[in-house]
């Protein structure tokens, strides 16, 4: 399990030095992606999940950002010691990405054909001629019908989907180990989505990639994933295999998100019931409370939860949550415990 | 509140509040030197619908269906090219301004983004009440603006505040509160949720099943999300390309769907449940068709899975298949009444 390990964050904490004050955007990440599985980081707006993607990358824009501390290990290197040049090396050849918004992310003015074959001129040094007939076969291998005869298209020629296609086909171009999807389907309308999600999996499977893909939505994690993050804060609050995050989850804040979304046929099977809602909104990262950021709207709030921020809880090989819940549940050799002072009785 | 003075309920009883009949919103594009029109968008081509009073009709279809054009034309911000629009019993299409001015107080609209429908520079007291205030001339508006605030989970003290002071979430509260000060009939809400974090969401989608309940409004929902208006409708109107495709209570409608379209929405729909990701995801292959040049016959015909020769041509009509039940597929004929 651990030999195959594409990515590895540790300790990561990547703030923006804002006028306002520091944003501690991603506050001690710690997460593992395997070779040919999928990650699902999920979290909402502001729970620093795709800071924790950009700051993989080495994207943050600085200033105002800066990875303050941690460890990114890719494939036994460690991204944080790489130069500029080198780390341009890995984007695109063995990280790739790809955006919620795919008009955004293409060029308006170049061509489709242009954009995807530049990913074969610069990591493989193609001709320009060569590099096009790569791109045809690309785009054809993400579903984009008569795909040779699209190559002098311009983006805004293309549907939401079919440019979501057009960004997977540069992301995979060099055949990455690693695939990092920001929200890809969050724009598109539902059938469409599941036509992009389809073709993210089977691509996978065909590259053996691991992917490490960010979303808010829990049918997309449910219908992709392998492991799940929740992240909440700016923290990883709690981590578990994807059969355990509808049977087994430990932390109030994950407990709470599967409460509070309205399912398929629940109406009818047990009759309307009012959504439970998480009361209040997110904190401010600014001025983080000192304990549990999640405390505030905790229903099991202690009075320990407001005074020392909780640990990540080994619950067993593959399940984890920082809550002092589970404190009691914890396998002996958890990380240590700061000290708590008082409020346990 | 200004619900003290509550509306007369209509004599019928079960008249409709609101009732459709073949809308059509056809945009002319022009090209040329002489900005001739060249072609139309066919936003919306031929929908009928009633809702009746207290009701909650969902409306959904993916972008481009025409399901937000559809909720514009019912506050008139566009002049529809035929059909008629009957609100309360009458045509707001042949009413004289002053009756429209009436009108427009009680249907009133909640808009996706909260951020781009508050105009920043009006305090929340402005923005909830000075449509009440310009339409009832009430000197004690205020009031009635800290009562809807209440009623939305606000304080009173956030009356001074400008609308960058709150989340998104508060924001579409007040996005509420200035709908419910007019104390209207017919609330249209185009994807007022779906800008929402998962947690917020819940929030609001259970403030407004509440309000619905303490105050009786017709409620006409919008949305492209499937599981939020099954969960807050009562009935369900599937668009497609400019029309409705299906149309039957919230119940009909997701157990037993009639329409392929219909059918291929719900399957699409990602659940959130273990095992999914063995689920094979691709139900419709294809892009959803251009409403400027929209296909023969019927609209789905190029992306429906059980196709046959005839839909190419003909469109089928919408018949009540089934009590309530309404469908446009050639696969359902009419409703026997044997």
């Amino acid at each position: 399990m651990t030999d195959d390990v594409v990515l590895s964050v540790s300790g990561l904490r990547t703030h923006f030095f804002t006028p306002a004050g520091v944003v501690k955007a991603v506050d001690g990440v710690n997460l593992e992606i395997h070779k040919g599985r999928t990650l699902g980081v999920l979290g909402e707006s502001g729970s620093g999940k795709s800071v924790t993607a950009l700051s993989v990358m080495r994207l943050v824009a600085d200033p105002p950002g800066r990875i303050v501390d941690g460890e990114i290990r890719f494939d036994g290197r460690d991204l944080m010691k790489l130069s500029d040049n080198e780390m341009r090396d890995v984007r695109g050849a063995d990280i790739s990405m790809i955006f919620q918004e795919p008009m955004t992310s293409l060029n308006p003015v170049l061509t489709v054909g242009d954009q995807v074959a530049e990913v074969f001129m610069i990591h493989q040094g193609k001709s320009r001629d060569e590099a096009l007939d790569a791109a045809a076969e690309m785009l054809d291998q993400v579903g984009i019908p008569s795909a040779k005869s699209r190559l002098g298209d311009y983006p805004h020629q293309f549907s939401g989907g079919m440019r979501q296609r057009v960004m997977i086909a540069m992301a995979i171009a060099c055949r990455s180990k690693l695939l990092i999807a920001d929200e890809p389907t969050t724009a598109l309308d539902v059938t469409i989505q599941a036509q992009i999600l389809d073709l993210i999996l089977s691509l996978q499977e065909e590259l053996d990639m691991a992917v490490m893909l960010i979303t808010h939505d829990l049918g997309v994690i449910a219908e992709t994933s392998d492991e799940v993050v929740v992240m909440y804060a700016g923290e990883v609050v709690e981590y578990l295999q994807i059969d355990d995050l509808f049977e087994n989850a430990q932390h109030p804040y994950t407990q709470g998100l599967l409460r509070s979304i309205p399912r398929l046929g629940d109406k009818f099977t047990k009759g309307k019931q009012p959504l439970q809602e998480i009361p209040g909104s997110v904190p401010n990262l600014i001025r983080l409370p000192p304990g549990c950021p999640f405390a505030p709207r905790c229903p099991h709030a202690m009075p320990k939860c407001e005074q020392a921020r909780p640990p990540m809880f080994a619950l067993g090989p593959t399940h984890g949550s920082k809550c002092w819940l589970s404190e009691k549940d914890a396998a002996a050799d958890a990380e240590p415990t700061p000290a708590v002072s008082a409020g346990t009785g | 509140m200004a619900v003290e003075e509550q509306e007369e309920r209509s004599p019928a009883g079960d008249a409709p509040v609101l009732d459709v009949r073949d809308l059509k919103m056809h945009f002319p594009l022009r090209a040329g030197l002489l900005k001739r029109v060249a072609n139309y968008v066919y936003a919306v081509d031929g929908v009928s619908f009633e809702i009746k009073p207290g009701e909650t009709l969902g409306l959904v279809g993916e972008s481009g269906c025409g399901k937000s054009t559809v909720g514009r034309v019912l506050l008139k911000l566009y002049e529809p090219t035929a059909g008629e629009v009957m609100f309360d019993g009458r045509n707001i299409f042949a009413v004289d301004e002053a009756e429209l001015n009436r009108i427009r107080q009680r249907i009133q609209i909640i808009f996706q983004d909260p951020f781009a429908s508050l105009n920043p520079r009006l305090r929340v007291k402005e923005l909830v009440g000075e449509a009440y205030r310009v339409h009832t001339g009430d000197k004690d508006w205020e009031k009635n603006v800290e009562q809807v605030l209440t009623k939305v989970g606000l304080q009173p003290e956030h009356m001074q505040r400008y609308p960058h002071e709150f989340s998104g979430g508060q924001r579409q509260r007040i996005g509420i509160a200035r709908a419910l000060a007019m104390s209207p009939k017919l609330i249209i809400a185009d994807e007022a949720v779906s800008a929402l974090d998962v947690s917020i969401q819940a929030q609001v989608i259970n403030l407004l099943d509440s309000l619905k309940e303490e105050f009786g409004f017709s409620f006409l929902f919008i949305s492209h999300d499937l599981s939020v208006v099954e969960h807050i409708a009562d009935r369900v109107a599937v668009m497609y390309l400019g029309k409705i495709v299906e149309m039957a209570s919230d119940k009909d409608l997701y157990q037993t769907p009639l329409h392929p379209y219909t059918e291929a929405l719900i399957a699409a729909v990602p659940r959130a449940e273990a095992g999914g990701r063995a689920r094979r995801k691709t139900i419709l292959r294809g892009d959803v068709p251009s409403p400027i040049n929209p296909p023969s016959g019927c609209r789905f015909h190029t992306r429906c899975p059980k196709a046959m020769d005839h839909c190419r041509v003909e469109e089928p009509p919408m018949i009540e298949a089934r009590p309530d039940h309404w469908v446009a597929c050639h696969l359902h004929g009419p409703m026997r009444h044997d």
